[in-house]
This record gives structure tokens, sequence and C-alpha cells, in this order.
């Protein structure tokens, strides 16, 4: 038995619904929806189909374009920093054991990740918000740390810095707390990082046992697609985090209240 | 005092239609009472963003209304400025006003 006119328009309303909660949470893809359910009866279905595509559009080309720009500055920032620390014509690279390979490997990814979360944040949010404020000046301090970390004072100095700015008195009460959204995101890259190296050295070594020769294609792939799926993780979790704290910081601050309504 | 954000013109458009509107304010409504006083067809979807906008720099809050038959059981999303979107309005009208002192732009338009 076919569809009647209505069930086919249910069924469509609700596919618009669907496509639009890839983009934005399930109440405000529906009140979306709505809208434009309650506009098509005076402008037609072609209307509603276009605005829809509009809206789309319009909710993704910035966090796609943010994202797609950090990835490229993290990478950037990974590769630079890689040279600076153990390349061949470093001047002060790392040299030593295990434990010094791991920690400026960690200084080395987390100071990646920071890029990723600034660059991010400031096409998202603007240089203005808190969260991209902290983001920028554990940026400049990681970037510092990588290049500097060879002199005992200008290391101690960055180090302090690095407790002292979360401190600033522009910092205070709840603002603070965009801390978690950069920290929870770096945690997040660093971590999807690693399991990106294990999992494409994992699969270089199944398609090659034995000692490393020269790296398959599909290695080079999954490492690819592996560090994009980390960097969107990455940022899906600042957001979410960012937006859950600047939400509980317009409910605390006295000076965001609603004014009353003229009627 | 921190001085008030700046804003856009659609911004400001915006913002005064949800003060017209009160607590009627919801995107359809905004739509046609910006295309009422200005003439000007708005397109669905930069009225959502520069609405997700505005709440992400704190100048307007929305709440969700009750669900209603016309628009297929689907919520109304409703706006209402806050105080520092209220401020930030007030400190660009001022502005339109100052630069506007001594021209008689106005009086053409009156004759």
């Amino acid at each position: 038995m076919g569809w009647t006119f209505w069930e086919a328009r249910v069924r469509s309303d609700s596919f618009a619904e669907w496509i639009l909660c890839r983009c934005t949470n399930r109440e405000r893809a529906a009140s979306v929806v709505g809208d434009l359910v309650e506009l098509r009866e005076q402008t037609g279905l072609l209307w509603f189909w276009l605005s829809l595509a509009g809206a789309v559009v319009r909710l993704l080309w910035r966090p796609a374009l943010a994202l797609v720009a950090a990835f490229y500055a993290s990478n950037w920032a990974f590769s630079i920093f890689q040279m600076s620390l153990w390349g061949a014509h470093a001047d002060h690279h790392v040299t030593g054991g295990a434990r010094a390979a791991f920690l400026f490997g960690i200084l080395n990814t987390a100071g990646a990740s920071l890029y990723l979360v600034f660059v991010y944040s400031t096409l998202r949010y603007s240089v203005l918000d808190a969260p991209t404020q902290l983001a920028a000046a554990f940026t400049l301090l990681a970037t510092g740390l990588v290049y500097l970390w060879w002199q005992p004072v200008a290391l101690l100095v960055l180090l302090t810095l690095l407790v002292v700015v979360p401190a600033a008195p522009r910092y205070h009460g709840l603002r603070r707390l965009g801390l978690i959204p950069v920290l929870t995101a770096v945690l997040v890259s660093c971590f999807g990082f690693l399991l990106s190296v294990l999992l494409s050295t994992a699969w270089q070594k199944f398609l090659s046992p034995g000692p490393w020769k020269e790296m398959h294609r599909s290695t080079g792939w999954l490492a690819f697609f592996l560090m994009l799926i980390t960097a969107w993780l990455t940022t899906a979790t600042y957001s979410a985090l960012r937006n859950y704290f600047a939400n509980r910081h317009s409910l605390a601050d006295p000076s965001r209240l609603d004014i009353p309504s003229p009627s | 005092m921190q001085p008030a954000a700046s804003l856009g013109e659609f911004e400001q458009l915006v913002l005064l239609a949800i003060l017209r509107l009160g607590d009627k304010a919801y995107s359809v409504s905004i739509r046609s009472e910006i295309g009422a006083c200005t003439s000007r067809e708005v397109a669905p979807g930069a009225l959502y963003t520069t609405l997700d906008r505005l709440e992400d720099k704190g100048m307007v809050r929305s709440r969700f209304g009750d669900a209603t038959p016309q628009r297929g059981g689907r919520a109304r999303r409703y706006f209402v400025l806050t105080r520092k979107g209220h401020a930030a309005l007030v400190s660009a009208q001022q502005a339109y006003q100052r630069l506007m002192d001594g021209l008689d732009l106005l009086g053409g338009a009156r004759a």
C-alpha cells in the first residue's frame, strides 16, 4: 500500500530533522524544522528544502573550516617541534634515554594538540572567548618550552607562567572553568595520537612482518584518517565542554540576566 | 567598566526585533518583524546562525516553548535579550546617534 500525502510529509519532515541533527542538537533541529514547517504553507515545498539546505551549510561551514585549519596547524606544529627537538640540524636536540624521549614526546604532542585547540577555538568562537585566550597562552608557553628547554632560567620562567597564567585575575570564578575544556581536549588529542601511532604501526607490521622497511601506502592513509578522527573527537569534546561551561557562566553572571519585555 | 561588545548591522536588527516582540520572539516572528520593518527578506539559515552567535556572546537567551500541531509537534525556541545584549544595543544606537548629530539625513525624507 502506498503512502498518503500526509504520511509522506511527516516522513520528509522527520528526514529533514534527521539531517539537521547531524549539525546541531536534537531540540534545536526540531525547532528549526518546526519553523520551516510553519512557513511551508505560505512558501512551498521547494522553499522548505532550499531553506533547510541553506541552514545546514550555514551551520556547518564554520566548524568544518575550523576543523580543517586546526588539523593542518597541529600537523605543522608537530613536525616543526619534532625537527626542533630531535632534528639533526637543531642547535640543542634532545639526548638521553627513554625517559627524556618520553617527556619530550609528550611535550611535542601536547604542543601540537594546543595548536589544534587554539586554531579551532579562534575560528569557531573568536579570540575574545576566554577559553580561546587560555588556549593561546598555553600554546605560547608550550612553544617557548620546545625552543628554550635547554636554558635553565627560561625553563623556570615558562614553568612558573604555566602555573600563574590560569591564576591571573582576569580568569576568576567560573571563567577559570575554561581550563577544563582546553586541558580535556589536549588529553583526548594526546591519547588519540598515541592510539593512531600504535594502530598504524600494528597495521604496518601486519603487512610486512620483520624489520621495518619502507612504509606501505595504506599505512600512511590509515594514519591520516586516524589523526583526522582524533582531531574531530578533540574539537567535538572541546566544543561540548566549552558550551556547557559557557552556559553555566551565563546563568551565574547577573549582568547577563534577562531584561523585562516591553509589553 | 568594560566597553559594550560590538554588534554587526544584522545583529542589531535581530536584537531590535526581539525587543519589539517581547515574549513572542521566535525565529518566524523575528523574521517577519524584520521583513515588515525593513522590507528585507531574511534567509532562515542566516537568522539561525545569528541567533546562535548572539546566544554564544551572551546577548540573548533562549527557551523552548510547548509543541504545537501546526509545527508537526515541534516546540518553538523563544528568545529574550539579556542585560549584556541590551547594553550592546544601546551603545551601538548611541554611536549612530552621535554620527547623525548635525546631519540632516532624515529631513529630506520627512519633507
